[in-house]
């Protein structure tokens, strides 16, 4: 018997804000995450502006010998964790931790402690657990006591978004109660910003307004970012059950791959279509009931027109009606943690009726003539919408959300 | 004088605080620093004193004292 899966609780470290209450002011009204680096081991960097986690106190949440001893990504993601796990209350709920599991991905994982311990010659006995991937998806195990299953989903930018499809199928077909699922990265570290830039991915210019600009016909490539995002997810007779808070149900998820290139997306968006379509064709609906698409949009020419032959494909003569925006702009490109924040932001949309803004657009492109949002949300009752995300190695996933009704 | 050196040692690697650091002091239960962390010490402990542990000898150390033991044997130079 397939279970209805539902979102109830939520957790956020963000460039635009550490909190989820920061976040959802931050998409609302449109406020940029992207600045010039504070983090003085950036200087030097090949690019100007990135989007960096600005004032978080880890050790509001975390004990200082943790923060030490825990690559940068893994704090972020035990920290948003932290913040989702007493969201949802399972913390005064007896629930079965046996059959709950934990999939946080990185794309990157411990880029920075790598690159540190090399530099300062400091490779100890935590090196190793310190900066693999599965790491934050151990750690937030072991602070919640979660025995179930427990890995990464790892593929590069989808790598949240896959985290969260993954888990929304383990609940649906009752291999588990309830899921802790996200993402989180921090690859703002001189090598990983250099191989970016050497792969010609990333804005380089220095005007901060035209840095993130995904869809705009001056798009110049996308801008790294940091940060976490983590899900609960769980049974919906169980959030029933309990009284808990329901943000939203997740209702489709569709996963392709391009086996095409190591890491331009196929032009023609054949297969970030299927994934779409696949997505849709688990919820159970029509093309048309998407109201909202969440777009990778990364600011890179490639991908925006990909994305929106892929839009075009699946949605032929109503490509304009569902409306579309990408975060990105905002947040710039959190990599994994992108779409697990997107995840996020899909279910803010819904439970307050409003189509967060792409920002800082002025013309858009031509080949895009999508339903872009600009510049300010626009409140609308909406009751599906689609988180898209795409990753190097031209992996697709798409995700739809439902308003809980 | 290893007592002083390791509780400086142990009070900036793990933040433990030194007036509750003694010869006693078990390192898992009264300092928290388990099998992961001794590694982490015995390696701040080689750099500090220039010597080297065998991995035998890190799986025997319990205590503060057993640490202050090992390091005195390898700077005596005995086997």
């Amino acid at each position: 018997m397939e279970r209805r899966v539902v979102i109830t609780g939520l957790g956020a470290v963000s460039p635009i804000g550490n909190s989820v209450e920061e976040n959802l002011n931050g998409i609302k009204n449109g406020v940029c995450g992207i600045a010039e680096p504070l983090d003085e081991k950036l200087a030097g960097i090949p690019i100007k502006f990135v989007g960096e986690v600005k004032n978080l106190n880890m050790e509001e949440y975390l004990e200082k010998r943790d923060i030490r001893f825990s690559a940068r990504f893994c704090n972020f993601a035990r920290i948003a964790a932290k913040q989702a796990f007493a969201d949802s209350k399972l913390t005064d709920y007896d629930f079965n931790r046996n059959e709950s599991g934990v999939m946080i991905s990185s794309s990157i994982g411990g880029g920075d402690t790598l690159e540190d311990s090399i530099k300062n010659d400091r490779i100890g006995p935590y090196f190793i657990p310190q900066s693999a991937i599965h790491a934050a998806s151990a750690m937030i195990a072991m602070d919640f006591k979660i025995h179930g299953c427990n890995f990464a989903s790892v593929s590069a930018c989808t790598g949240g978004a896959s985290a969260v499809g993954e888990a929304y199928l383990k609940i649906k077909y009752g291999l588990a109660d309830v899921m802790i699922a996200g993402a989180a990265d921090s690859a703002l570290n001189a090598s990983t910003i250099n191989g970016f830039a050497a792969m010609r991915a990333l804005y380089n210019g220095d005007d901060v307004s035209r840095a993130s600009i995904p869809f705009d016909s001056e798009r110049k490539g996308f801008v790294p970012g940091e940060g976490a995002a983590v899900l609960i997810l769980e049974d919906m007779e169980q959030a029933l059950k309990r009284g808990a808070h329901i943000y939203a149900e997740v209702v489709g998820y569709g996963s392709t791959c391009d086996a095409f290139h190591q890491t331009a997306p196929a032009s023609d968006g054949v297969y970030s279509a299927l994934a779409m379509e696949k997505a849709i064709r688990d919820a159970g609906i029509k093309i048309t009931d998407i109201d909202y698409i969440n777009a990778h949009g990364t600011g890179t020419k490639l991908n925006d027109s990909a994305e929106c032959k892929a839009i075009k494909n699946v949605f032929r003569e109503d490509y304009r009606h569902p409306y579309v925006s990408s975060t990105k702009s905002m947040t710039g490109h959190l990599l994994a943690a992108g779409g697990a924040i997107e995840a996020l932001y899909s279910a803010l949309s819904l439970e307050h009726g409003f189509i967060p803004p792409t920002i800082n657009v002025i013309t858009t492109d031509e080949e895009c003539d999508i339903n872009l949002v600009k510049g300010k949300r626009i409140e609308k009752d909406l009751r599906y919408v689609m988180s898209n995300s795409f990753g190097f190695g031209g992996q697709n996933v798409s995700l739809v959300f439902r308003k809980y009704e | 004088m290893y007592l002083e050196t390791l509780k400086k040692i142990i009070n900036e690697e793990f933040f433990v605080e030194e007036d509750k650091i003694t010869e006693d002091s078990l390192l898992k239960d009264d300092l928290g620093i388990d099998s992961l962390a001794s590694m982490q010490l015995i390696l701040d402990v080689e750099k500090e004193y220039n010597i080297h542990v065998e991995n035998e000898d890190v799986m025997s150390i319990e205590t503060v004292a057993d640490v202050i033991k090992l390091i005195d044997k390898k700077v005596k130079g005995e086997a």
